[in-house]
Parts: structure tokens; C-alpha cells; sequence
């Protein structure tokens, strides 16, 4: 009996069968060894992010019956523009670590909130209007993976032409 | 003042996001997004008590601002939590998608409302 009769054990690429279109630069395999400039990168990045969300905020808070309009488009923005950043640039060049770390999990990541989105969604539904939390917390969830699936997508622009 | 401190609150939240994801998946791997599940629940359980505390009188607007729009804001992501779902659909795995869309939601409202209240909301 040939020893090797059995499969070796799985890396969890293998498991998952990835498709090799997807590999993921965002969330690679290769383990990154984190560095003072990555954390730099993430700090500004965050801060930047962050920044113009309190921005859009403050220049138009929730409308009418409080409803947060400003937090989901800015959610949902931040959503479709993950998706053709990663589409775009972070999957063609997986080894940009500081542009993925800066723009995405900085600036990406700051903009967008899901905190916000959750204690909105309490304060809609604690002031009566339970309808309103119900449709800000699923409804922009649900919005938010098409709007990211949507930004992925490589061949819109081509089915546009 | 409020605005330098929300954006330098904002950094750091992001960056515990970066740290609190590479631990996680140090740990874990990457077959699931630990990291940005667990800042969403925890991030969301604190805004939530952030807020009940401001619907009760006990915390000002800018404070709020401060740790709720900065900090809790920084920490937590909506982008990367719909593109892992949608990374989900296209690996055609529609299940683990919506499970990764409604456990975490399930669990952040969950205790989001718990502590609005235990904070006086």
C-alpha cells in the first residue's frame, strides 16, 4: 500500500476553492509582517476617512423623522468603492501592503461605520419608529453587498461600451 | 477641537481594527473575517451605550461625537463587512454569505440595544 494513498491535509485555499481570479490581495494568505509604516499608513488613512464622514455629518444630519440618509449613502458609497478599489487596483497588485493598508482598511474603513448604522438603528426604533431601524439596519446591509458586489465587477464598464 | 480629536480617535480606532484583525487571523486564519466581525459586535455594543447615555442626559453632544463618530466609528467598518459578504457570493458559497451578513447584525443590534439601555437609553 503506497504510503500516500491518503490526501495531504488542506491549506484553506484548497478547502475553499478559491478562484484564481479572486485571490485575494485584501485578504492574503501571505501573512504580512506588520510595520511601523503600515501602522502609520492605517493611522492617517483612519484619521482621513474618518474626518469626512464626521464632514458629510455635520453638513446634513438625519432628515426627516430622523431618518440617517447621510450615514447609509456614505455606508453605501464606501461599500461600491471597497469593491473597485480591490477590483481595480489591490487584486492586480497584491503587493501594494501600504497602498491596501492606507486606502482600504484606512480610509475606506474610516469613512464607512457600522457602528453608527447599529446605535441608528436603536435610537429609530427606542423613538417609535421600529419600521425605520428595521429598514436602516437590513436594508442598507442588504444594498451595502450590492453595492460592493456591483463595485467588483470587472466587466460593467465593457457590457456598458 | 472636536474635529481634530474625532479624526485622531478615527486612527485610532482604525488601527486596533488592523491589530484586532491581524491577531484574529493569526489565530483563526482567514477562512472567516474574525477580525472585522468582532470590532463591528464590540464597536456597535459601545456606540449603543454611547447613545443611551447621550438619550439619557448623561454625555454631551460633542463627547458623543467624539467617541461615537470618532472612535466607535474608526473601529468598526461597513465597507469591509459587505465586500466579505459579496467575496462570499462569488465564491459561491450564498450560505456562509448571509451568515456572515445576519449573525453579526443579529449579535451587534443585540447588544447595541442592551447597553443603549444599560446606559441609561
Amino acid at each position: 500500500m503506497p504510503e500516500d494513498w491518503i490526501d495531504p491535509p488542506l491549506d484553506d485555499d484548497e478547502v475553499y476553492g478559491l478562484d484564481p481570479e479572486l485571490e485575494p490581495a485584501f485578504d492574503p494568505a501571505h501573512r504580512e509582517r506588520p510595520t511601523a509604516a503600515h501602522g502609520a499608513a492605517v493611522l492617517v488613512g483612519g484619521a482621513i476617512g474618518t474626518l469626512a464622514r464626521d464632514l458629510l455629518l455635520r453638513a446634513a444630519p438625519a432628515g426627516h423623522l430622523g431618518f440617517p440618509w447621510t450615514l447609509v449613502s456614505l455606508n453605501l458609497v464606501g461599500a461600491a468603492a471597497l469593491g473597485l478599489l480591490v477590483a481595480r487596483v489591490l487584486d492586480p497588485h497584491p503587493h501594494r501592503v501600504e497602498l491596501r493598508l492606507f486606502l482600504a482598511t484606512g480610509v475606506l474603513g474610516g469613512f464607512t461605520t457600522y457602528s453608527s448604522l447599529v446605535s441608528a438603528s436603536i435610537v429609530l426604533g427606542h423613538n417609535g419608529h421600529l419600521a425605520a431601524g428595521f429598514a436602516t439596519m437590513l436594508g442598507t446591509s442588504l444594498v451595502g453587498v450590492g453595492a460592493a458586489w456591483l463595485g467588483s465587477r470587472r466587466r460593467v464598464t465593457a457590457v456598458a461600451r | 477641537m472636536t474635529l481634530v480629536l474625532v479624526a485622531g480617535l478615527g486612527g485610532l480606532g482604525a488601527v486596533a481594527r488592523w491589530l484586532v484583525d491581524l491577531l484574529l487571523a493569526a489565530r483563526w486564519g482567514r477562512s472567516l473575517p474574525w477580525g472585522t466581525i468582532t470590532v463591528n459586535v464590540v464597536g456597535s455594543c459601545v456606540a449603543g451605550g454611547l447613545a443611551g447615555a447621550a438619550a439619557g442626559g448623561h454625555l454631551g453632544a460633542s463627547s458623543v461625537e467624539v467617541l461615537a463618530v470618532g472612535f466607535c466609528g474608526g473601529l468598526t467598518t461597513f465597507s469591509a463587512a459587505s465586500f466579505d459578504v459579496a467575496r462570499e457570493l462569488d465564491r459561491r458559497r450564498p450560505g456562509v454569505g448571509a451568515a456572515l451578513l445576519l449573525v453579526p447584525m443579529v449579535l451587534a443590534v443585540s447588544f447595541g440595544i442592551l447597553s443603549f439601555h444599560a446606559f441609561g437609553g
